[in-house]
């Protein structure tokens, strides 16, 4: 079993990747749960989407309280949220901001493998847009990999070509190519 | 059952609902939106809107005029289907005897919610125990793809001519609503096969054969009409078995009044309904793992609840926890009332109240039960799960 936490603000697709994620893992034959927590959503609003993956059947119908992954959509998040709560010891925590891993080892400790990625600065260079979603999971992917880069591309295409245009499919599996290749596991 | 028959789709539990309904077909749908019952008509509304049923989709200014629909529909002699949660199902609740008494075989998807006041919008059972006595058969489902499957079940049992009966399909609000899973979809023309056309007996547009659905009745006959109701409920229960039979041979999945979970040697057994079922199923697999003799008693079908086979496969356990969804007041807790109705002298028991208000409810919190029925810890008290002080 892995389970993965996404910090982000209402808004920013949080759940949209937890299920994209969580529909790529599917279609390779994994067993998945994507949720979203819901407070008094508000957009903009701190929230957390969640993913589990195995290879057996899920039964656990709980809250993921002790994650082997955190992806974090939204850096300034790192101050006002426990980030790092529960996450395993060695556990894998992915920022996306353009400062070094090292500037948030102060704040988060040393029992995590931290890896910033300047996902935003790369969406915008595809999209024009701050959305740094695919990127983080490129980058996930090559941080943990549950699935190979392949799976996660031609998942994601196979999803994306139903509801956006050639150029957003791609743009997105550029994003998610390049989160990948940023990524350097030490 | 390994013909590739189907397709696993990632879908949320009310995603699943909305997908059953669109092979389901029916007649006439009419909701009033309401969290977390959200995304079933969400999804259903674009299947409306793509023309991929025939369903005439009514909006309605709140849940009782949706629920006051259904039985129009019902009654005119369609197929009809409604989906609410917690102060919707409230407000629908003069209405849901009425379908009942009736005998209109409506089918409603019901995710589970909290009852305010406070105000809260998260899971728990007191929506679906406002409606445990109106006439209206309940099953409970722990997973999406029982979801999808119990849609079903629903509304063959609801049609068929010995229960005419409303159904209500309870699954957990944002647990199992929300919450995005696989799910075996399977082909629409096996479905289609197993749901089949609806042919009422007696509607009201059969001009044919006139008929006054509603009327007035005075004490000579009220009491003989509403043991017409008990006793459909009871025709209800030997009926869901053949449709669980049959819909077994499609999905190779089990429906019985319950699922027995390690349970022909176990010490300690835990009764439980909805999601938590499966929480508790690995908390099982945990504990049996150190040799721990526990077990799980998940009901699927709550309403006709089916005591005298419940006796039968707990009169030799010796300790059984109920876990209950439901804050008592003043009252045993529904379950643990049904359930001590099955327990003999041997068997102890105790309440467990838990998860009210979407609280969560950890696997450990749940090994923890078992400890403490295998330690014989046990009172009439109820014990309150995860509380703070």
């Amino acid at each position: 079993m892995f389970e993965i936490r996404i910090h982000g603000r209402a808004g920013q697709g949080a759940k949209t990747i937890a299920q994209l994620f969580a529909e790529v893992n599917l279609a390779v034959g994994k067993f998945v749960q994507a949720f979203p927590s819901y407070g008094p959503a508000r957009e903009g609003a701190a929230m957390n989407a969640f993913v589990r993956i195995d290879d057996q059947p899920i039964k656990l119908h709980s809250d993921i309280k002790k994650p082997d992954a955190v992806l974090v959509i939204d850096p300034l998040l790192v101050e006002t949220e426990n980030v790092t709560q529960g996450l395993k010891k060695n556990g894998i925590i992915i920022i996306n901001s353009n400062a070094s891993s090292d500037s948030f080892k102060k704040k988060l400790g040393n029992n995590f493998r931290i890896y910033t990625v300047p996902a935003s600065h790369i969406a915008l260079k595809f999209f024009k847009k701050d959305i740094p979603n695919t990127v983080l999971l490129g980058a996930l992917v090559k941080a943990t990999k549950i699935i190979c880069l392949d799976e996660l591309l031609d998942g994601t295409k196979e999803k994306f070509m139903k509801k956006l245009s050639p150029q957003l499919v791609e743009a997105n599996l550029k994003s998610i190519q390049e989160g990948y290749n940023f990524l350097k596991i030490s | 059952m390994t013909k590739n028959n189907f397709k696993t789709i990632a879908l949320t539990g009310g995603e699943a609902a909305a997908e059953a309904m669109r092979q389901i077909n029916p007649a006439v749908f009419s909701a009033y939106p309401i969290t977390p019952q959200t995304p079933i008509i969400e999804k259903f509304a674009k299947i409306v809107e793509k023309g991929l049923v025939e369903t005439k989709f009514v909006s309605v200014e709140s849940e009782h005029s949706a629920m006051s629909l259904m039985v129009g529909a019902a009654a005119a002699g369609g197929r009809a289907m409604t989906a609410t949660s917690s102060q919707g199902l409230a407000l629908m609740i003069e209405i849901l005897p009425i379908t009942s008494g009736l005998r209109l075989p409506v089918v409603m998807n019901l995710a589970m919610r909290s009852i305010s006041a406070p105000l809260n919008i998260h899971n728990d059972h007191q929506d679906a125990m406002l409606a445990r006595d109106l006439g209206w058969i309940q099953i409970f489902c722990e997973n999406n793809q029982e979801v999808y499957e119990n849609n079903f079940l629903a509304v063959r049992l609801a049609e068929n001519s010995k229960v005419k009966l409303p159904v209500m399909v309870c699954q957990d609000g944002f647990i199992a609503s929300h919450n995005l899973e696989g799910v075996k979809v399977y082909d629409d023309k096996i479905i289609k096969n197993f749901v089949g056309d609806y042919t009422p007996e007696n509607y009201l547009l059969n001009l044919k054969k006139p008929l006054t659905i509603g009327a007035f009745v005075m004490p000579d006959y009220y009491f003989e009409i509403k043991k017409q109701v008990a006793d459909a409920m009871n025709e209800a229960k030997k009926v869901y078995l053949k449709i669980a039979q049959e819909l077994k041979k499609i999905t190779g999945n089990n429906y019985g009044y319950f699922e027995q979970y390690f349970m022909s040697d176990a010490k300690a057994v835990i009764v439980a309904m909805g999601s938590v079922s499966g929480t508790a199923k690995a908390a099982v697999d945990k504990l049996r793992s150190q040799g721990k003799k526990v077990g799980l008693l998940k009901i699927n079908l709550y309403r006709p609840f089916p005591y005298q086979e419940v006796e039968k496969v707990l009169n030799k356990i010796k300790f059984v926890g109920i876990l209950e969804r439901v804050m008592g007041c003043g009252s045993i807790t529904p379950l643990t009332s049904d359930i001590s109705e099955c327990l003999n002298s041997k068997t102890s028991r105790q309440t467990y109240i838990l998860g009210l208000g979407g609280r969560d409810v950890q696997m450990e919190e749940i090994e923890e039960i078992f400890n403490d029925l295998l330690k014989g810890k046990l009172s009439k008290e109820p014990k309150y799960v995860g509380l703070k002080n």
